[in-house]
């Protein structure tokens, strides 16, 4: 018989072990969400006992890997909610554009769909040769992917009217070449992207930004890690610059909220303000 | 404190109940209502502004980690899981879709019948598919209460049937008229 709900003391076994043996701490997820997805695993695996979980564990069976994907793999696609970057092509873009070159951060970028669709719109927009784009996520499988551009021909294909959407002014088929049932993003588009693995969690600030993407992340986190997290996006943001977070994300509750204006309630989008004292 | 809290599942054909419902909804009625719906991707804000503009109550899209709070009503946002946390925070959730839906109905039913118990309220419309059906068995099971819309009233009675047939101890069957007589009387 499998598990079939996990109680707060079964999640806080799985936390426990998840740390000891891969250094991999889950403390501060948002439980209920922690909890769906442990049992999901669970699930997939069989286990009879949170002791079946830690022994499988142990013994390689489950490798750190495949925690990672199961918990943390988010859903991506080619301009997602492409009013979001339609948005941005609009807000944003203007003040990228009085940079010589800026940087872009993806915080989370998981397979970095985002991350071409947004150098398709920066091309567009006569702004890529200026960009210089980092993918992080602390799923280095992902990130692999995100390196390769690579992606299924029928994605492709549903992402068409997204491109379109988003203000896209040609044909999405025009950024990659299409080979079997897979489809090659160009690598013009991914010339000026770097790609590493960051735990947002735990490691700290890289570098400067003038854009931040980090659009269902927050999700993951209780209040308490939202809050840590949101620090270190707004101590990576060069003043004035942007920082775009998932619809339904909110600073409401961020204890520094005053450091960011509200630029675009409906789409989240920020704007970090020149001068923050302490 | 929440002492009484009402969950609203609906699919296909259930808009006018839950505008019905929420219409007539007295401002100080107490129990928060949360209102998990399919609805289609490119909704936006309708179905929002809709109960927005026929509530006498304050109507939230929930954001992530918003408490509840007696008095208003929660909508739950297109392509998330809802679910509540034991100190009535709530959760949006990515994870994949269940039975082609998210937000899934079952899936907010159980979280909500784990902290809620028999003070919650589960209320399942019109819908053309199962969805909802597992979570009133979840509901009943933590000692809620189940009140399902008579699948003749339903426009669409997939839904309504199935929920009564894998839960034949359910006895509140209303047209959506009654609805809010119906659990009116049961959160007192």
């Amino acid at each position: 018989m499998t598990i079939t709900s996990l109680s707060d003391t079964d999640l806080e076994q799985m936390i426990s072990i998840s740390k000891h043996i891969f250094d991999f701490d889950f403390s501060g997820y948002a439980p209920e969400s922690l909890k769906r997805r442990m049992l999901r695993l669970i699930e997939k695996w069989g286990f009879s006992s949170i002791y079946e979980f830690q022994y499988a564990i142990t013994n390689g069976e489950l490798s750190r890997e495949t925690l990672l994907n199961e918990i943390t793999v988010n859903v991506t696609d080619m301009f997602r909610d492409p009013k979001v970057f339609y948005k941005i092509t609009k807000v944003v873009f203007p003040y990228l554009e009085s940079f010589p070159e800026f940087k872009v951060w993806h915080a989370g970028c998981s397979s970095g769909q985002e991350m071409y669709s947004l150098a398709i719109l920066l091309k567009e927009h006569g702004l890529l040769k200026k960009t210089l784009q980092y993918g992080t996520d602390i799923n280095t499988e992902v990130l692999k992917t995100a390196e390769s551009g690579i992606y299924s021909i029928s994605e492709m294909r549903k992402y068409s009217a997204n491109y379109l959407s988003s203000g896209g002014q040609f044909s999405l088929s025009d950024y990659y070449t299409a080979k079997y049932q897979l489809a090659k993003m160009n690598s013009e588009l991914k010339k000026k992207m770097v790609f590493s693995s960051h735990n947002l969690v735990k490691n700290p600030s890289f570098n400067e930004f003038q854009l931040i993407m980090c659009r269902n992340v927050l999700i993951y986190f209780d209040r308490d890690l939202q809050n840590k997290v949101l620090s270190l996006l707004i101590d990576s943001l060069a003043p004035y610059g942007y920082l775009v977070l998932g619809d339904k994300e909110t600073i409401s509750f961020y204890k520094n909220k005053e450091q960011l204006e509200l630029v675009d309630k409906q789409y989240k989008i920020y704007r970090k303000k020149a001068i923050i004292s302490d | 404190m929440i002492n009484k809290i009402i969950i609203i599942g609906g699919s296909a054909g259930s808009l006018s109940a839950v505008l019905q419902l929420v219409e007539k909804c007295p401002t100080d009625f107490e129990p928060p209502f949360v209102i998990v719906v399919h609805r289609g991707k490119n909704d936006q804000n309708v179905l929002l502004d809709l109960l927005a503009s026929r509530s006498k109550r304050p109507v939230i899209e929930v954001e992530h980690y918003d408490h509840l709070e007696n008095g208003n009503v929660y909508l739950a946002p297109t392509d998330y899981h809802l679910l509540v946390g034991t100190d009535h925070h709530l959760e949006l959730d990515l994870s994949e879709k269940v039975l082609y839906s998210r937000p899934s109905i079952d899936v907010s039913f159980i979280s909500f019948a784990k902290v809620f118990k028999e003070n919650l309220i589960a209320v399942v419309l019109s819908g053309a598919n199962e969805d909802g059906a597992k979570g009133a068995k979840e509901v009943i099971k933590h000692n809620g209460t189940v009140i399902v819309q008579d699948p003749n009233d339903a426009d669409v009675d997939i839904m309504p049937l199935r929920t009564l047939k894998i839960n034949p101890e359910i006895t509140k069957i209303v047209p959506s008229n009654d609805i809010l007589k119906t659990l009116t009387e049961a959160s007192n």
